[in-house]
């Protein structure tokens, strides 16, 4: 049997995989995508932002149990009545899995009403989830001003890199509709302000990112002698994986779509793919790390 | 870009020359009795300093005697910003080497543990 501690960082991988994805997709398509077209998208995905959803409120509620194993005796605590109340009423720990049940309600529950609230409501609900992430862990290790400015950080470092990692998803759907010519203007539209939008949360990224290590590890991670500096120096170099080929897509395949243009939009689209896997191994990553001693 | 990343950066490492240590999981600083110390007195209590605040309800320490019988022990309690536990030791420590094991839950969450001893010598 695998021990609560594995089992708990491969729900937290599945949790802030979907709340990410959900987030960065339900953003941009409410944001930043003209109506019609986002309307159009949200149809062409179908079940599966509803099933993502479901992802997010099941390990939520799985969570609590795995948590209360972690942090009471073992897998005999997990379904420990008494061990679960206090690990919800009397721990950090259960304050933020409240926010995130909350957060996991709403996301749900958007998906009930008429289609017209839905990218709000997904986007809201997601969007709360991964802020609640950072009521326990690593942002809230420090004291008074220093925590809320901590969590500020990380608040702002999971929304950007949600919202660049979640985007890329409807992104490729979009690309596929610049031949649709009544998407067309729409499509080009949209990909403009990807394009715009993108260079302020990857440098967000990066940027909350230099900070977080600042604050968690107060140095650079080249100890790889240490699981927490490895993963994360792994986790680094994935992110400038990423951030490289977003350069490239914007900078080399995109002038190339006047020339070549069914050759150039297919490596657009292959490269957000590269992009998007990469980015769910970053968040795998992060789940592992996250709960292992910052030296 | 690199220069707003640079500048963000440098305000990073000066927020943290003003922010001091901080440990993300509790580790035991210091122990009284000390870890390997030799005390003339059964002591009336246990006090363990952590290098930050505990969860009482999460928190404990088990404390075993020679011939691993395990000492009764009073109702732990936190003190100094919930960084010091201290236990209350319900009876008196005969002759011998003490394992005090202990388990701590962080303020933020996470859980450590460890151990050490003490002998008392009359």
């Amino acid at each position: 049997m695998i021990d609560p501690n594995t089992a708990l960082e491969a729900c937290r991988f599945f949790h802030d995989a979907s709340l990410m994805l959900l987030w960065g997709a339900s953003a941009f398509l409410w944001l930043l995508v003209p109506k019609a077209l986002a309307d159009k998208v949200w149809r062409m995905f179908g079940t599966a932002p509803f099933l993502t959803a479901l992802i997010a409120g099941l390990t939520t509620l799985i969570s609590l149990l795995l948590e209360t194993a972690t942090v009471g005796n073992g897998w005999s605590d997990a379904f420990n009545a008494g061990t679960i109340h206090d690990v919800l009423f009397e721990t950090t720990v259960g304050q933020a899995w409240q926010a995130q049940a909350a957060a996991a309600l709403i996301l749900v529950l958007a998906f009930l009403p008429s289609r017209h609230w839905r990218g709000q409501g997904v986007a809201l609900g997601s969007g709360l989830g991964l802020a609640a992430l950072t009521l326990t862990g690593h942002a809230s290790m420090h004291e008074g001003w220093l925590r809320l400015a901590h969590r500020a950080n990380d608040i702002l470092h999971v929304l950007t890199g949600g919202g660049w990692l979640g985007a890329l998803v409807p992104l490729i759907p979009i690309l596929r509709l610049l031949n649709t010519p009544q998407s067309r203007a729409e499509a080009l539209l949209a990909l403009r302000r990807f394009s715009t939008a993108g260079h302020s949360a990857v440098a967000l990224v990066i940027a909350s990112g230099i900070i977080n290590t600042m604050l968690v590890l107060q140095r650079l991670p080249t100890d790889w002698s240490s699981p927490y500096q490895a993963l994360l120096a792994i986790k680094i170099a994935l992110v400038a994986g990423m951030s490289l080929l977003a350069i490239f897509n914007r900078y080399v395949l995109v002038p190339r779509i006047r020339r070549d243009r069914v050759r150039a939009l297919n490596a657009i689209r292959l490269g957000s793919i590269a992009e998007i896997v990469l980015g769910i191994v970053v968040i795998a990553l992060v789940a592992v790390f996250g709960v292992l001693e910052p030296v | 870009m690199t220069k707003t990343i640079t500048r963000l950066g440098l305000a990073a490492i000066l927020a943290l020359g003003l922010a001091g240590q901080a440990f993300a999981h509790a580790h035991l600083k210091s122990a009284t009795p000390a870890d390997n110390s030799t005390v003339k007195n059964s002591p009336s209590e246990l006090d363990l300093t952590f290098t930050e605040g505990l969860n009482l309800k999460f928190s404990g320490i088990k404390v075993t005697g020679p011939g691993k019988t395990a000492v009764k022990l009073g109702d732990s309690m936190l003190m100094q910003n919930d960084t010091v536990l201290m236990v209350p030791v319900s009876e008196t420590l005969s002759a011998g080497t003490y394992t005090v094991e202990w388990h701590a839950l962080s303020t933020d969450g996470h859980k450590t543990n460890g151990s050490y001893t003490f002998t008392v010598k009359p």
